[in-house]
């Protein structure tokens, strides 16, 4: 029975029990001294492990989104900044409209590649064009042909930037950039992509899911690039996703802001490794497709909430001040 | 006008890991001034490196290897917020061969490391600090330690450093470094200026700059001795 029990289970009738052999009166201490040298040691573990284990991912809470009028059709955001420090922007972005459609395309200049901001603008308006004309084509999209036909887009792209830095006498391998292309249909979406950056759609129970896994090397900043598309690799370079349902909403990021609105990143103690667990943070995303349905309600101009999308982009949050990397965030809500 | 900006709070992810590895010369002749300035310098780079707003203690991980008549992990690496830096003394003669060859062990295993805890990580750094020349009997390893720094840095498995302090032979880390990051002398006993240009450039490395961006754009006048042969 332990000192403390036997106190309580007499004290009642007796008052405290106060120990008269010397023996317990310093077993007793003894005790209480091991009592407080585990308490001050659980407490340091404590403290170590809340350097050494990462947040938590705890399962998410649902923020609900506000209705945007149909008239509006796609509200969105859009905007492409440079990264803290850096002199000019590599990023390239292009969110278009076409009636019940919206195509987001991302794409990230390799940093260390001369011409990678040519190489993201070339792909960028490429494949703008491609999509759109598919989309007026009125083909049919589906689950069956998703990955083959957007296969078949992003190695024509390639290959156009290919012929285009032959033809300029420059070297193809310096127009590197990574890729993303999500598009949302009456009744789908769908991604593809070559390299890193995020993109997801907001599903019917209001949790945001992801639509692409980066290509990522063990080394930070390590992914693929559009340059590297050939025939024989094309199925293990372009990864697609198509998902058959509406969706209300879509984003696509290039990896730049991705610490901030996504979860990238994670202590899983059962493996004991740190894993990535891709997933799109509700609470963020949530709370800025709420404020781009308010400001749709207020018919405020494109332009206006397009700055003011570029001023949060570059300095709306503590991480985002000092990202040093491109960072674009394409966000579409549909009315 | 509408004027009300965005605003959302940011997720917490864990961070990237970037290891560097300092191999500091200890041998008798670093006695003195210079290891008193050493070891202000080290202390000054954790305080500021703990500082950091950009969160750089938790993503720094600092080693310390030191060489003189033997090699001796100091620490090894760690969170450089945790690291409790204990004064460094002097002792005996310059085994810098065997200390760098330490320097480039460590910084490989904590990349095994990284890599089976799923951990992203930043190319590791090894940096040399020395007044002195290696000792006659490691002379005649030199052109091995070259290549093998040679090699690392092809193969991009590490950056190599070697920083010269008055008395260095310069001539001596110029042989093992690579061209894309050449020696450098230390202006006078300068550590904490070196130090504090440090913790700038591999903070912009662990916020994703390129390291040769990130070497220039962190001014190096304050430290720098200017070497070139």
């Amino acid at each position: 029975m332990k000192w403390d029990s036997f106190q309580f289970s007499l004290g009642g009738m007796l008052g405290p029990i106060m120990p008269k052999c010397q023996g317990c009166i310093r077993r007793q201490e003894l005790i209480k001294r091991l009592e407080q040298q585990v308490e001050k040691l659980e407490s340091e573990v404590a403290k170590l492990n809340l350097l050494l284990t990462p947040p938590d991912n705890p399962s998410q809470t649902v923020v609900t989104i506000d209705a945007v009028p149909p008239e509006a059709g796609w509200a969105h955001l859009k905007a492409s900044v440079t990264g803290f420090g850096k002199a000019s922007l590599q990023d390239a972005h292009d969110l278009t409209i076409e009636g019940e459609y919206a195509v987001l395309i991302v794409c990230d200049g390799a940093g260390s590649l001369k011409h990678s901001k040519a190489g993201a603008d070339f792909v960028v308006k490429h494949l703008r064009d491609s999509f759109l004309e598919l989309i007026k084509a009125g083909e049919a999209i589906t689950q069956e042909s998703w990955a083959e036909r957007a296969r078949a887009l992003l190695l024509e792209a390639s290959q156009a930037l290919k012929s285009k830095s032959q033809s300029d006498r420059m070297n193809f391998g310096d127009f590197g950039c990574t890729c993303i292309v999500v598009l949302a249909g009456p009744d789908f979406v769908a991604c593809a992509h070559v390299g890193d950056g995020r993109a997801g759609y907001l599903d019917a129970s209001g949790h945001w899911r992801a639509l692409m896994t980066p290509h990522k090397g063990a080394l930070a900043n390590s992914t693929v690039f559009m340059t590297m598309l050939e025939p024989a690799s094309l199925e293990q370079l372009v990864r697609s996703k198509f998902v058959p349902v509406r969706t209300r909403a879509v984003v696509a990021l290039s990896d730049g802001p991705e610490d901030v609105c996504w979860q990238v990143s994670t202590f899983d103690p059962s493996g004991q490794k740190v894993i990535d667990p891709n997933q799109p943070s509700n609470e963020f995303l949530g709370k800025i497709a709420n404020q781009l349905a308010g400001a749709t309600a207020k018919n405020v101009p494109q332009e206006k909430l397009d700055k003011l999308w570029q001023d949060f982009l570059r300095e709306g949050t503590p991480k985002l001040k000092t990202q040093v990397d491109d960072k674009t965030l394409l966000l579409a809500l549909r009315g | 006008m509408y004027e009300k900006p965005f605003e959302a709070e940011e997720v917490q992810n864990y961070s990237q890991k970037c290891c560097v590895a300092l191999v500091l010369d200890t041998s008798s002749s670093m006695a003195g001034e210079s290891i008193d300035q050493l070891n202000f310098g080290i202390q000054s780079f954790l305080k500021e490196i703990r500082a950091d707003t950009a969160n750089l203690g938790q993503k720094l991980e600092l080693g310390i290897i030191t060489f003189d008549t033997a090699v001796t992990r100091v620490f090894e690496p760690q969170l450089a917020e945790s690291l409790k830096f204990k004064p460094l003394s002097v002792n005996g003669t310059t085994m810098m061969v065997d200390g760098v060859r330490e320097g480039i062990k460590m910084v490989s295993q904590r990349k095994q490391w990284y890599k089976q805890t799923g951990q992203t990580y930043f190319r590791p750094w090894v940096i040399m600090i020395t007044d002195g020349d290696p000792d006659s009997d490691q002379q005649g390893e030199l052109p091995k330690l070259a290549a093998e720094i040679r090699q690392g840095m092809d193969d991009e498995d590490f950056w190599f450093m070697a920083i010269g302090v008055t008395g260095a032979k310069m001539a001596t880390l110029e042989q093992i470094s690579h061209e894309k990051m050449e020696p450098r002398k230390l202006a006078g006993l300068k550590f904490s200026e070196f130090f504090r240009w440090l913790s700038s450039t591999i903070a912009d490395v662990a916020k994703g700059q390129n390291v040769s961006d990130a070497m220039k754009k962190n001014s190096d006048d304050a430290w720098d001795g200017g070497f070139k042969i």
